[in-house]
Formats: C-alpha cells, sequence, structure tokens
C-alpha cells in the first residue's frame, strides 16, 4: 500500500497535514496525437472500459474522452439499482458478472463505491405473476445465481411500511428476491474507474467532443474532436444516449432509439426502506439512500428523446404508485428530478462489439439497465477492443442478431425490464 | 427555554395581527405567538436560538433565514389537519394548537452527542467516505451511517387535508406578487386578458411588507391595497395565495401547490396544473451569505431577513446586531434596526467608503461604519457572543448577539432553469441572470437582477406593454410612480477571505460543506461544478443550495484560476421548493389509482359466491360452494362441465367487428389463417403476429355476413388488437373499404359448456336451429336467445360441446340468471377463471402469455402447416423465414405427463444428462394441472425441438427438487374432437 | 408536456391523451417475401434516431382517433409541422 492509497490510515495522516497531500484522483492531461486506443464516452462502461483494456489485457496507450464531465450521463443520473437475476442465460451470465465484479470492485479499484446488498425486491400481485416468479427462481438455479420467492408475511417484515392490507389496490402474494441485488454510489464507480485507469496510464480527457471520424479502408485512423485530432488504431464507443450520433458520424446504423428515463428523489427522511423494491404492477421501484432520500424511477417518457428532463404525467404516475404502495409516503416531500436518455432496443439487450467499421467496437443499448452492468460491459468491450473478437459472454449480444432476429428479449417474459 | 434571550417581540410593528395571540408548542414547550407569524418568527420572538444542528459535525444552528432559502430550521410540524415529518419553520404559518418538534439534534438541538463529531472534521473532510470502510465491506458500516441522516420520521396518521385537482389554461401567469408582479398584472388587468397571479405568501406585497418604501408619498401598504382592489375588480385575474409555482415544464405548463388555511393550519391542498401563453417571472431575489471563519453561528443570519423579521414580524433577531456586508443594503438593514431600538454597535464594510451610497444615512442613525474590512471570526458556541473585525490597520472584538450578513443578491429564477435556460454570470452585478428567457417569458424585477424599485416598476410595465401588443389588446397606460425607497446599490464581492481559516468557513450549512472542503475537491481535480457538487454534497440538501451555490461556485472559480462563468452553474431541477409526494398523489389513491373494471353480471357473481381476482377485470376465479376449499371447489367445477354442463362468464373476451367489403381481406392480413375463405356463418380460430413473427394474439373470428366480421381477440389484448386494426387501417392501407368497431363492453359473453350444453341452450328457445347437424362446431348464429338479440358461436375452449351466447351486455344479469334458473336437472354450475384455464389444458389449447412468450412463433406451436399453405401475404410471414425462426434452439410447444410426483408451472426441463443446478436447460412447463379426468399431473411446456422429441423422459427442476417427466403430444382429452363435435 | 392540436378534430391534446406511433414514413413493402433479410429487418428495427428535427406519427388516442403526422424536435420539443395522414411534410426533410 502506497501514500496514495485510500485507506483510513491515509485519511488521519492527511488530516494531521491539513489533507494536504492528497493528489488528483486523475488527471486533465492535453491529448496526445496518437493512442492504440481511444474510447468515446466517459461513463461508467467507458470508463470501466479503459479500466480493463489497461489491467486485463495490458494496454494503456489509451485516450477516454469525453464530451462534457466523467460520469455525467446516465451514470451520474440512475437510481443506483444492481441487480443480475435474468432468465435467459446469456443475460444471466453478463450482469451476473457485472455483479461479481462490483463485488470486488471497491478493494480491487481502491475507492469505495458502497455496495449495499440490502436485497432487491420484485413483488408478486397475482396468480400469474407468482407463476412467473416461480419459472425465474428456476431459471436462475439452472443459470446459478441466487434469488427466491419469499411469502407476503416476510415481505410484510421487511417491509413494514408496504400497503398489503385487504383494501390494497395491488394485492401482495409474495416476492422474489434477491438477497445480493442492492445499490451502489452511482458517482463512485465512474469515479473509481477513473481514478484506477488513470493511475494505470490512461489519458482521462473531459471537454473533448467528437466532431467527426477519418477513414482509410473502412478503418477509422482518427477523430476530430473539439479539442483536436487524435489518431487511433482502434476505437471504443460507450456513449448510451447518443450512440445513434456516433454510428451516423462513422456511417453506419444501429437499431437504437433514445428516449427519456426518469428519476427522482424525496427529501431526507429517517431509515424506513432498507431494500429495493419494484411493483410490476405499477412499474415503480424504490430505495433509500444513505443519507435518507427515496429514490424512485419508473417507466420510460411516451416518445424519442434527447431533452434530458422529463415530463410531469410520468413523475405523476410514479409519485403516485410510491404512495399507493407506501401510503405513508405522502408526508415525504419530492425534492427533486431528473432525466437521463437511454438506448431503447428492440429486445432491450445491449449490442456490445464489432460495427460495421472495421477497428470500431461498440457497447450500446443497454436501456434502462445500464448501470448494473458497468464492470461487465467494461470487460466485454475491452475484450473485443483487444483482440477484435468478440468476448465468448458477449456472442449472443452482436449486432448480427437484428439479421437473424434472435433476439434476447428478458423484458417479454420479466414485464418490465429494469 | 434558552439560555441567553436574544430574538425578542418589539413593541409595535409588523403586519402580524396583535390582537389575535396563537399558541403553539416547541418540543413541548407552550409558546404564544400572533396571527400572521410564521413558526419562525414566532420562534425567534420567543427567544429560541438553536433550531437544530447540521448534517456531518452537529454544530448548532440557528434560523439563518426567515423563509425557504433558510437550510437550517427544519422542524416536524402538526397542525390540526395533517402532520409534516419535516418542514422549514419558516414555510410555517402559525396555527393554533400546531406543535413542532426538533428533527435533528440526540437528545436536543442544544445538546447533541454526536457533536463529537466535530473533533474528528479534518478525518471528515470532502468524500471521506470514497477513501474508506472499504474493508471487510462497506455493507458492515453503512447502518451506523443511515440511522445518523435524515431530516424528520413519517408517521401512520392519516392527513385530514382535503386535497383537489386543479387544471387551467391563462393567459398570462404572473408569478410573484412583490412590486413588479404586482405592476405588470395591475396593467395587464381589464384588458380582457384572462390572468393567474400567484404567490407563495399568504399575503401580496413581497417585500414592500417589510422593506421602508413609500408610493407617490404614501406608504407601500396602501400602494399594494389599491393594487389588489384593482385587480379584484377585474373577472378575468385569478389571485392564488400562499401558492407556490413549482416548476416549469415545455409548452408553459406549470404545476402550482396552493395551501388553504384556516386558524387549525392548513386544510386544504389544490394541486394545480396550468398553461400559459405568456409568463411574467417576478419571483425576487434572495440574499447571499459571506465567507468568514466560523460563520454558521446561531445568531447570524441574512440581513434581508433581519429586515423582514422586523418589519413584517415585529421581531427583533438580536438586542446587540453587527452588521456585515459587502452591498449597499447592509446599510437598509442597520438603519431599520436603529429604526426598531436594536443596538447596532457597528457595521462591517469590504468596500471602501467611496463606494457606501447610504453611509451617511446609517451614521446619521446613530451606525458607526467601518469601510475596507472584514469579519475574521466569530465566538460563541451556541449563540454568538463577539465577532472580531479587521480593518486595514485595526483589529478589533465586538461583543454582540447578533450578526447581519449581505452578500449581495441571487434572483430566484430557478423557473427559467427548468425550461433549460442557462444562467449567465454578470459581472457587474455579480449576480447569474436569465440572458435569453423562454419563449413568451419576461423576467422582472428582482428576477432579473434589478436593484433599483424605479427600475423594477419599468420593467414590469414594460413586460406588460409587450404582452398586450404580443397579444394585440387595448392596455391600461400604467402611470408612473415616484418611488421613495433607499437602493439596493451596489456589489463588490470578495469571495475568499483573506483571513481566517479555510476550514471554519461554512458554504453549505445543512450539508457541513466548508471552504476547505472545497480546496480538497479542487486539489483532487474534481472541479467540474457537477462534480463539485456531487464530491462535497454542496447545494444537495433540502435548501437546493439557494444560499450555497454561487458562493461555492465563486469560490471554485477562485481557486482553480476560471472565470465564474467558466465554471457555470449545476442544472436547476423541479420543483423549485419540496412539494409532499401526497399533494401530487392527491385524491388518485385505490381504485382511483387505477380503476377496477367489473363484468356486466358483477352482482350475480358475487351472489353466487365467486372468489374474485384482478385479471385486469375482475373475475371468479373460482365460486365457493358448501365451504369447500379452493381446489375442491375448481376441481367440482371441471368435472361438472366434463360432465354435464358449466357456465362461463367470459364477457371480458375482446370484441371487435370489422366490416366492408375488404373486410375480410382485411382480417387476413392480421391472422396467420386465411379469413377472406370464411363464409358468413363460420368461425375460425387463428393467431396473429407483430411483424417480428412472434405470436401477439389468438382467438376466433365469425363470419357475420357478407362484408361482417367479428374479431375475438383475448380479453387482455382488446385495446391492443382495436388499437393495431386501426393503426394499419389508417396509415398502411388506407384505400381498403373496412371499418373496425370495438364493441367489447357492448356485449356480454356467457360460455355454455359440457354435454349437456345444448340442453340447457335449448331451455333458453333460441329463433334458430341448433340441432347438431344444422349447427355445427365453429359456426355462428345470430338471433334472439331467452327473448333478446343474441350471437351465438359454437366455439370451444374446454373440449366439450360449447356456445358462447352474447347477448347486449344491460341482459348479462338477467342471461345468467336464467340459464341458472332454467337449467334444472342439469345442474349446470357456475365455472371460475381457474377451472375454465385447466379444462383448455386437459384439451391441450394454448393460453396466451402463459404457452407463448415473447419469442413464441406459429411454427413453434404447431401452426406450421397453416403457415406454409398461405400463399400470400400477413403481417409478421416474412419474419418466419429468417435464420431465428427455424434454428435448432427453437423452444416447440408440448405436452407432459409427471411420472410420479406433481408439475408445476414454471419447472425447468433439465438439459439430458444433468440432474443437478445449476446445469444447462432446455425449456420450462408453460401450464400444469392435476387432471381429474386422466387422474394425473400434466403440463404443456415450451421444450427446445419439443416436436421431436416426443415420448422422451426429462428431468424437471422445480422449487429445489426434480421430478421425472414424459413428453407429449399437447392434446391429452378426446384427441379425435368427438365431445366438442357432437 | 407536449401539446398538440390534433389536424382532425382541432383540439388541443396533450401528451396523456396522444398516442405515440415512433417515426413516420415507414412503408411496409407490399412483397416482403421479395426482400432480402438485410431489407426486411432494416424494416423491422433500424429507426431515424436524431438528435434534432424527428418526422413521426402521433394519434388522438383519447380524442378522433386518427393517425397524424408531426415533426419535432427531439432536444427541445418544439414541434415545427402538424399535418394529416395522407398530407406530405412542407419541406422533405431527411430526417
Amino acid at each position: 500500500m502506497t501514500w496514495k492509497d485510500y485507506s483510513l490510515g491515509s485519511l488521519l495522516r492527511g488530516a494531521a497535514g491539513g489533507n494536504r497531500h492528497w493528489r488528483q484522483a486523475w488527471r486533465s492531461p492535453e491529448p496526445k496525437s496518437h493512442y492504440d486506443v481511444v474510447i468515446i464516452g466517459g461513463g461508467g462502461h467507458g470508463l470501466a472500459t479503459a479500466y480493463y483494456l489497461a489491467k486485463t489485457y495490458g494496454i494503456t496507450n489509451v485516450a477516454l474522452i469525453e464530451k462534457g464531465w466523467i460520469g455525467g450521463g446516465n451514470t451520474g443520473r440512475n437510481t443506483t439499482n444492481v441487480r443480475s437475476d435474468y432468465m435467459f442465460p446469456e443475460s444471466a451470465a453478463v450482469y451476473d458478472l457485472a455483479l461479481s465484479l462490483y463485488e470486488g470492485l471497491a478493494r480491487d479499484i481502491n475507492f469505495n463505491i458502497m455496495l449495499s446488498q440490502r436485497g432487491w425486491l420484485t413483488l408478486i400481485h397475482n396468480q400469474h405473476q407468482m407463476e412467473a416468479a416461480q419459472h425465474k427462481a428456476n431459471w436462475l438455479a439452472c443459470n446459478g445465481v441466487d434469488g427466491e420467492i419469499i411469502d407476503v408475511h416476510s415481505v410484510q417484515r421487511m417491509l413494514p411500511l408496504l400497503n398489503t392490507g385487504p383494501g390494497a389496490r395491488y394485492p401482495v402474494l409474495g416476492a422474489f428476491l434477491q438477497k445480493r441485488g442492492g445499490t451502489i454510489r452511482h458517482d463512485a464507480v465512474a469515479w473509481g474507474f477513473a481514478r484506477a485507469a488513470d493511475r494505470l496510464g490512461v489519458d482521462i480527457v473531459q471537454n473533448c467532443e467528437v466532431l467527426g471520424f477519418e477513414q482509410s479502408g473502412g478503418r477509422i485512423t482518427s477523430v476530430t474532436t473539439s479539442r483536436g485530432r487524435i489518431g487511433c488504431r482502434k476505437i471504443g464507443v460507450a456513449v448510451a444516449g447518443h450512440s445513434s450520433m456516433i454510428a451516423d458520424m462513422a456511417g453506419f446504423r444501429l437499431p437504437v432509439t433514445s428516449r427519456c428515463l426518469q428519476a427522482m428523489v424525496s427529501e431526507p427522511i429517517k431509515p424506513i426502506l432498507d431494500h429495493v423494491v419494484i411493483s410490476p404492477g405499477t412499474g415503480v421501484y424504490i430505495n433509500q439512500t444513505q443519507k435518507g432520500e427515496l429514490v424512485m424511477g419508473g417507466v420510460l417518457d411516451l416518445y424519442q428523446s434527447y431533452g434530458q428532463r422529463g415530463t410531469f404525467p410520468t413523475i405523476e404516475k410514479v409519485v403516485t404508485s410510491a404512495v399507493e404502495m407506501f401510503p405513508a409516503f405522502a408526508q415525504a416531500r419530492l425534492m427533486r428530478h431528473w432525466a437521463g436518455i437511454v438506448d431503447i432496443v428492440p429486445d432491450s439487450s445491449p449490442i456490445i462489439g464489432q460495427t460495421p467499421v472495421a477497428n470500431m467496437f461498440i457497447n450500446c443499448g443497454w436501456g434502462t439497465g445500464g448501470f448494473k452492468a458497468i464492470p461487465a460491459g467494461g470487460m466485454l468491450l475491452a475484450h473485443s477492443l483487444a483482440k477484435e473478437a468478440p468476448h465468448p459472454l458477449a456472442e449472443k449480444f452482436g449486432l448480427d442478431r437484428f439479421r437473424s432476429n434472435r433476439l434476447v428479449d428478458e423484458g417479454a417474459a420479466a414485464g418490465i425490464a429494469h | 427555554m434558552t439560555s441567553a434571550k436574544h430574538g425578542y417581540r418589539l413593541a409595535a410593528g409588523g403586519v402580524i395581527d396583535r390582537q389575535r395571540a396563537v399558541s403553539f408548542s416547541y418540543n413541548g414547550d407552550h409558546l404564544r405567538g400572533y396571527a400572521g407569524d410564521t413558526l419562525a418568527s414566532a420562534l425567534i420572538a420567543n427567544g429560541v436560538g438553536v433550531i437544530g444542528r447540521s448534517f456531518k459535525y452537529h454544530r448548532p444552528r440557528g434560523f439563518y433565514g426567515t423563509g425557504m432559502e433558510d437550510p437550517n430550521s427544519m422542524l416536524a410540524v402538526r397542525d390540526a389537519y395533517g402532520f409534516e415529518p419535516a418542514i422549514r419553520a419558516g414555510q410555517v404559518r402559525l396555527s393554533e394548537g400546531l406543535e413542532a418538534c426538533s428533527v435533528t439534534g440526540w437528545p436536543s438541538p442544544e445538546f447533541d452527542v454526536a457533536a463529537i463529531a466535530q473533533l474528528a472534521s479534518n478525518v471528515l473532510g470532502a468524500g471521506f467516505y470514497y477513501k474508506t470502510m472499504m474493508w471487510p465491506n462497506w455493507r458492515l458500516f453503512e447502518p451506523f451511517i443511515r440511522r445518523s441522516t435524515g431530516f424528520g420520521r413519517l408517521d401512520s396518521a392519516i392527513s385530514r387535508r382535503e386535497m383537489h385537482h386543479r387544471h387551467e389554461v391563462a393567459d398570462v401567469l404572473v408569478i410573484g406578487g412583490g412590486p413588479a408582479g404586482l405592476t405588470a398584472a395591475r396593467q395587464l388587468a381589464h384588458s380582457g386578458l384572462k390572468i393567474v397571479l400567484v404567490d407563495d405568501q399568504p399575503r401580496l406585497g413581497g417585500a414592500l411588507l417589510w422593506e421602508a418604501v413609500s408610493f407617490d408619498g404614501v406608504p407601500a401598504s396602501e400602494w399594494v391595497d389599491r393594487t389588489v382592489d384593482a385587480l379584484k375588480a377585474d373577472a378575468n385575474v385569478t389571485i392564488l395565495t400562499s401558492t407556490m409555482a413549482t416548476a416549469a415544464y415545455e409548452d408553459n405548463a406549470f404545476t402550482l401547490v396552493e395551501q388553504r388555511a384556516d386558524e387549525h393550519g392548513v386544510r386544504a391542498e389544490h394541486h394545480w396544473k396550468l398553461r400559459a401563453a405568456n409568463v411574467v417571472l417576478a419571483t425576487g431575489m434572495v440574499d447571499r451569505p459571506l465567507l468568514f471563519a466560523d460563520n454558521d453561528r446561531p445568531g447570524i443570519m441574512l440581513g434581508s431577513s433581519v429586515r423582514r423579521l422586523i418589519g413584517e414580524f415585529g421581531v427583533a433577531p438580536a438586542d446587540r446586531l453587527t452588521v456585515y456586508t459587502n452591498n449597499d443594503s447592509g446599510y437598509l438593514t442597520a438603519i431599520a434596526a436603529r429604526k426598531a431600538g436594536i443596538d447596532v454597535p457597528v457595521l462591517v464594510d469590504t468596500r471602501p467608503q467611496g463606494q457606501a451610497i447610504h453611509a451617511a444615512a446609517a451614521e446619521q442613525s446613530g451606525v458607526r461604519c467601518v469601510f475596507d474590512s472584514q469579519i475574521e471570526g466569530t465566538s460563541g458556541y451556541k449563540h454568538l457572543k463577539a465577532v472580531t473585525v479587521r480593518g486595514s490597520s485595526t483589529v478589533e472584538s465586538i461583543r454582540c448577539s447578533g450578526l447581519a450578513v449581505s452578500g449581495g443578491w441571487t434572483p430566484l429564477i430557478q423557473l427559467a432553469g427548468h425550461r433549460g435556460v442557462k444562467p449567465v454570470y454578470q459581472e457587474r452585478e455579480s449576480m447569474f441572470v436569465v440572458r435569453a428567457a423562454p419563449p413568451g417569458w419576461h423576467v422582472i424585477g428582482g428576477a432579473a437582477g434589478s436593484l433599483h424599485l424605479t427600475t423594477t416598476l419599468a420593467q414590469a410595465r414594460a413586460a406588460a406593454s409587450a404582452i398586450g401588443s404580443d397579444r394585440g389588446v387595448p392596455m391600461e397606460q400604467g402611470a408612473d410612480v415616484s418611488v421613495d425607497c433607499m437602493s439596493y446599490g451596489s456589489i463588490s464581492p470578495q469571495w475568499i477571505p483573506d483571513c481566517g481559516a479555510r476550514s471554519r468557513m461554512w458554504v453549505d450549512f445543512q450539508n457541513d460543506v466548508k471552504v476547505s472542503d472545497l480546496d480538497l475537491a479542487a486539489r483532487e481535480n474534481y472541479v467540474s461544478v457537477e462534480h463539485l457538487k456531487r464530491y462535497t454534497t454542496l447545494g444537495m440538501g433540502t435548501d437546493q443550495g439557494r444560499t450555497s451555490n454561487i458562493n461555492g461556485l465563486a469560490v471554485m472559480a477562485g481557486l482553480t484560476d476560471r472565470t465564474i462563468n467558466a465554471v457555470g452553474t449545476t442544472t436547476f431541477r423541479p420543483p423549485y421548493s419540496a412539494v409532499r409526494m401526497g399533494t401530487i398523489a392527491n385524491r388518485r389513491d385505490g381504485d382511483l389509482h387505477q380503476p377496477r373494471r367489473y363484468l356486466p353480471a358483477h352482482a350475480i357473481h358475487e351472489k353466487l359466491g365467486g372468489v374474485l381476482e384482478d385479471f385486469g377485470w375482475e373475475r371468479p376465479d373460482w365460486y365457493r360452494s358448501n365451504g369447500a376449499d379452493r381446489e375442491s371447489a375448481v376441481e367440482a367445477e371441471m368435472v361438472a362441465v366434463r360432465n354435464h354442463v358449466g357456465v362461463f362468464d367470459g364477457s371480458s373476451l375482446g370484441k371487435i367487428e370489422v366490416t366492408g367489403p375488404d373486410a375480410g381481406l382485411f382480417l387476413s392480413r392480421f391472422y396467420v389463417s386465411n379469413m377472406a375463405t370464411l363464409k358468413p356463418g363460420g368461425v375460425r380460430y387463428s393467431v396473429m403476429l407483430k411483424e417480428d413473427g412472434v405470436i401477439f394474439d389468438d382467438g376466433v373470428v365469425a363470419c357475420l355476413g357478407p362484408n361482417h366480421f367479428l374479431a375475438g381477440p383475448t380479453s387482455g389484448n382488446a385495446e391492443a388488437v382495436a388499437g393495431w386494426f386501426e393503426q394499419w387501417r389508417q396509415t398502411e392501407w388506407p384505400t381498403m373499404r373496412v371499418a373496425v368497431a370495438p364493441v367489447t363492453a357492448n356485449w356480454a359473453s356467457i360460455a355454455i359448456a359440457g354435454p349437456c350444453a345444448r340442453d340447457l341452450l335449448a331451455r333458453l328457445e333460441p329463433d334458430f336451429d341448433i340441432s347438431p347437424e344444422v349447427f355445427r362446431h365453429m359456426q355462428v348464429r345470430e338471433g334472439h336467445v331467452a327473448g333478446v338479440p343474441a350471437r351465438v358461436a359454437r366455439v370451444s375452449f374446454t373440449g366439450e360441446l360449447q356456445y358462447e351466447v352474447s347477448v347486449p351486455s344491460r341482459y348479462a344479469a338477467s342471461l345468467l340468471n336464467t340459464l341458472l334458473e332454467r337449467g334444472s336437472g342439469l345442474t349446470p354450475r357456475a365455472v371460475g377463471m381457474e377451472a375454465w384455464l385447466r379444462l383448455r389444458l386437459e384439451k391441450g389449447y394454448i393460453h396466451l402469455g402463459s404457452d407463448t412468450n415473447g419469442r413464441t412463433t406459429p411454427l413453434d406451436i404447431g401452426m406450421g402447416g397453416i403457415v406454409a399453405k398461405r400463399k400470400d401475404d400477413f403481417l409478421g410471414k416474412r419474419s418466419l423465414s429468417l435464420a431465428f425462426a427455424t434454428s435448432e434452439e427453437r423452444e416447440q410447444l408440448v405436452g407432459v405427463e409427471a411420472i410420479g410426483g406433481t408439475l408445476q408451472a414454471g419447472g425447468r426441463i433439465l438439459a439430458s444428462g444433468h440432474e443437478r443446478t445449476p446445469c444447462p436447460s432446455e425449456g420450462y412447463i408453460t401450464s400444469a394441472c392435476f387432471s381429474p379426468s386422466l387422474g394425473k399431473s400434466i403440463g404443456l411446456a415450451l421444450v427446445v425441438r419439443g416436436n421431436e422429441r416426443k415420448g422422451e423422459t426429462v428431468s424437471v427442476f422445480s422449487d429445489g427438487s426434480i421430478i421425472r417427466c414424459r413428453l407429449t403430444s399437447p392434446t391429452f382429452y378426446d384427441a379425435e374432437n368427438k365431445r366438442l363435435n357432437t | 408536456m407536449i401539446v398538440i392540436r390534433c389536424p382532425y378534430c382541432n383540439e388541443q391534446r396533450t401528451e396523456e391523451e396522444l398516442s405515440y406511433g415512433g417515426e413516420a414514413n415507414i412503408v411496409r413493402a407490399i412483397e416482403p417475401d421479395t426482400l432480402s433479410d438485410t431489407e426486411w429487418t432494416d424494416y423491422l428495427f433500424m429507426r431515424n434516431n436524431p438528435k434534432g428535427l424527428l418526422q413521426e406519427q402521433w394519434c388522438c388516442a383519447a380524442g378522433c382517433g386518427q393517425w397524424f403526422k408531426i415533426e419535432r424536435h427531439t432536444v427541445t420539443h418544439e414541434i415545427t409541422e402538424v399535418i394529416r395522414f395522407d398530407q406530405q411534410f412542407s419541406c422533405k426533410k431527411d430526417s
């Protein structure tokens, strides 16, 4: 452990010295004229890609370029939930890889991401959902992922404020529980990966917007940016919400539309909700942050949008549903609401790997579920960039699936996908 | 109550009603205030100094402001109508019997044991938690952190507040009822335009309620009264007081929260949604704190708040008040305090004497002014005791119990920010302003950065004229009024003081963010404004940075050698002021949250003992009879259908009339089967696909006559299919001569199923021939049944002889009653959903959504032959020739029989050779039940390559155990279809 | 909050009263069998997704039930044109 490592010891030593010893968490270098790999997008996926590219694949001559500030897109706008209770084995493998990596991440990157595995509860409102939950539990067992059905009494113990009374509009028969599910401090994921990648030599270049590409022989030779031309051998793209625009600049199309997903928090209140809970009846998911705020999200806004702000009818739906589920929440005050722009793909599953441009690889299409997949998304894109071939876990998630129609539509079986 | 008395009620002054005393309690102490007080002003008048504790270090906190800008005074408040777990004291109007309690500090804000955290403040700097508590894992530490956070506890008391939704469309929305808003509204009034004026206070006037101002020689209050009278005289003007404009959205849509109070508290809340063509933003501005060491002590307050306390509430915050300012408004505070008889030992101005335009006036009222000076530090822990003033060559300690600070002004432009406006920093006034207002908006007065009332009034008149000419209405030309008041003058900010310890300078009082934290953030490269905010939690508290953000940005600009504009602001997120979630949810709870749909014969089902469940419609799952439990009742219902006759209410089944010369052709484009060849009286079952080839819906189509079809989508898809038909008709095939009319709710359908079904139908005396050789399976008839118009389809979901009798909905109850009454001897039995679904399972018919999923195509459920026969096109057909449609991976529908054990829906079929999870699996049981007819546990399953695996034995994993099963044909019951054809 | 005046019933409708149909001007082939897999799956899955003006179809769902077309900016949500379904956009944009 070096002086620069984060630990209680370094905090104490720092305090004794007036906290003057702390260094930049990551540098802000001027971009060089050429890199082996340029990664576009300084969100969680891009930063994780940079980190694993350097750490796992030993490629360190890397620039990560970000239009604004790192973690400023969906990484900093989501409801911070993580889980891996996916049914299709190919999905389960990816999301469980992500959760497993998250489980060791704080110590791996020496940055406390505050993974709180407080348990993820999907409520079961009727017999049909109960059967679907039973199927899911069985399937997860086959996939080797944890998950169980708990009865209504256990739900009442875990969520004492939940409306499970006889008059409840959404009766509760039980819940599907993934104990390893929970929350993470979202900004910490971006900052932690940035710091770790930076220490391995990656240049993180903020306020650097992509304006176009120079191509030759079906390959991109350089990226034109607001901070000049940056040459590259390979290029990785992880710009959820704006994937179509980068594809457009590179000259291909993606089966992606951009939609607005809203989130909101209440003013902080004393701890009253210890788990993450989602209701398939209302489509609303809620957790309480360490600071005491209730964080809530719901379904996508109605129409295609790049406006990073929401529409009130969706907020009304989410808040009304939260109060219907937890009548006491009527007393809490909504403090702030905001929105992110997500990539919506016909089957709500990611697209990872080769693009029609020979040396460009993409990671996009995570829909509403990108945050929970960050370490895996980074690892798989890093593999594609390093090996120019898909990672075994990413084989089913290529762009080619939209030609054969072999889609991975978890949502069709799961109700809503988050 | 408090050890040292600081705040007190002045003998005179204020717009409170001194004739009406109001009693209330604070932490159990009984106190008195006056009508017109806020909880904050009443508490200050009662000498309460420490109102809470800060978040991280548990520092004592006093009132820093008097309204929503106050970061400190969060309290739990209960009035006669409801409970607020945590609300700023300045936002609560005093009401009789109100109970207020602290929400921070344990055991009390005065004595908080957690204040020991201050000793570790060097360790607990910005973002310390990112650097530690990683081993063994965060979850170990989290409970301790969580317990210490949050304001207030929710309680289970039911609110008695009335809730209402209101909707309004206005020509002009004026936000803010101060001098700017009143002037604009006054000039727009009587023009015919519909105007809504909102103000968050119960009384209009804004700062005129407390600033020393006169108009044309009369006190401002008279001008306000006259203006309000003139507004009230116009029926097109709506004045909403105690109403907060909480958020602005596209198309000038706003949400407003209006509180209606009586002497016992907030009786009602109205949540408004309002759209306006024009918007006048006249929200004013708020004072900024000044940074200096120990600037967070109780007793330190914003200067404008001090003036408001004195002027509006007749309350002095302290008996000895120092004033600290970097602009001219500090002088107004000193003069107002002196007028109220408060001792002002010194006014400290950071600027040179030459810039201070009101210095002479202050000195005239007996205030000593010192220039080019700073406050270097303060002393006192729970109450301010003294301040240290550093001049150019002197240092002196001034004993005082209060300190009023004025660090310049911040226009309240959050609502414009909601519309995406990026505020621009204006160097001269040292404030962020709106440079380009959203379309139709006019930003005026304090919100526009005006520091002079004459400018404000001119802006208001100009905005009104612009709106008038925009909308082409005659506009009364507002007369110029001569205003007598002291200008707010100019400011010269000094963001980071050059004396005092940065680790003692608070920027964010609620979250304990200090200049040293910003310093650390800058050193660690969290220099983007969003990183700064998130890393240090600056402005993330319940005050949303109203007082802290600008200082924070300016400090960061200084630390990183950037301009304030280069640092920029964070995005303003709605709502402007926090809104109770119950106010938004309003009356939409229970059945108003999601209305229930009832069958037309609902009352009969209840009488018959139907156990209702929400299947999208409230439908009987089973019927109670003679105390039998669900399982035996369901079995009895099944046996009734198999042995004599059952009656099932299928009214929720979708019904869509498709008419016109091209109706058959039209339907053929949706269904896998060719409906164009259907003859009048014929019925055909099929599935329809989305364009990706996946089954979207199934059901029967009946041909009622030439050019007249009736499609029967599933209950759950009735609306979706009708919409789907209509969308294609309008957008892709507009030349087809066809009309689509959803009639689901118009018709009730009762199914009669079982060997005695024909006998039962006969007793209803249909006016058409129902003999088996004439009215055959998969045929439809129109006529009369039991004397009412009816459509009868002979179709079967159960595998038995079955008729589906549809009558106009109003006859549903009488038809059901008649069936049960006239059935004597046939013992007809009401059958619920569960039995019905099990009967079809025995027969091997699919239940859409159970036995199909988001990948299932007709090829997977044995309809490949029908697809192959179709020569013409239908929706989704092309996708059936894409590679995946015929891949080896496909799951196909088969039957399964348990070889010992009980099948359960959801059981996974393990890949052969595997007996333990985790392992590969190849499909799942989609439906399962015990079949009384067959005496065994059966099911349907989607299994990889199922079609070629019938007869194979497989292992099924379900709920932790494995049972053996045999794959079979899906049809278990009457494979020859003898029974339904009888 | 998107508000559109329906070109058929001439009423102002908020987004809660409307339903969304995505990109306009996607024409289904008369004979899909003659399309290549690539052409067909392009029709199925590929959609314009501009950050800017988008031509799209909406339905006056809670009103007259008619589908119509609009041109809308996907960032500001400003609506630049509203037309009936059988009309052509005045400025044919390759959106």
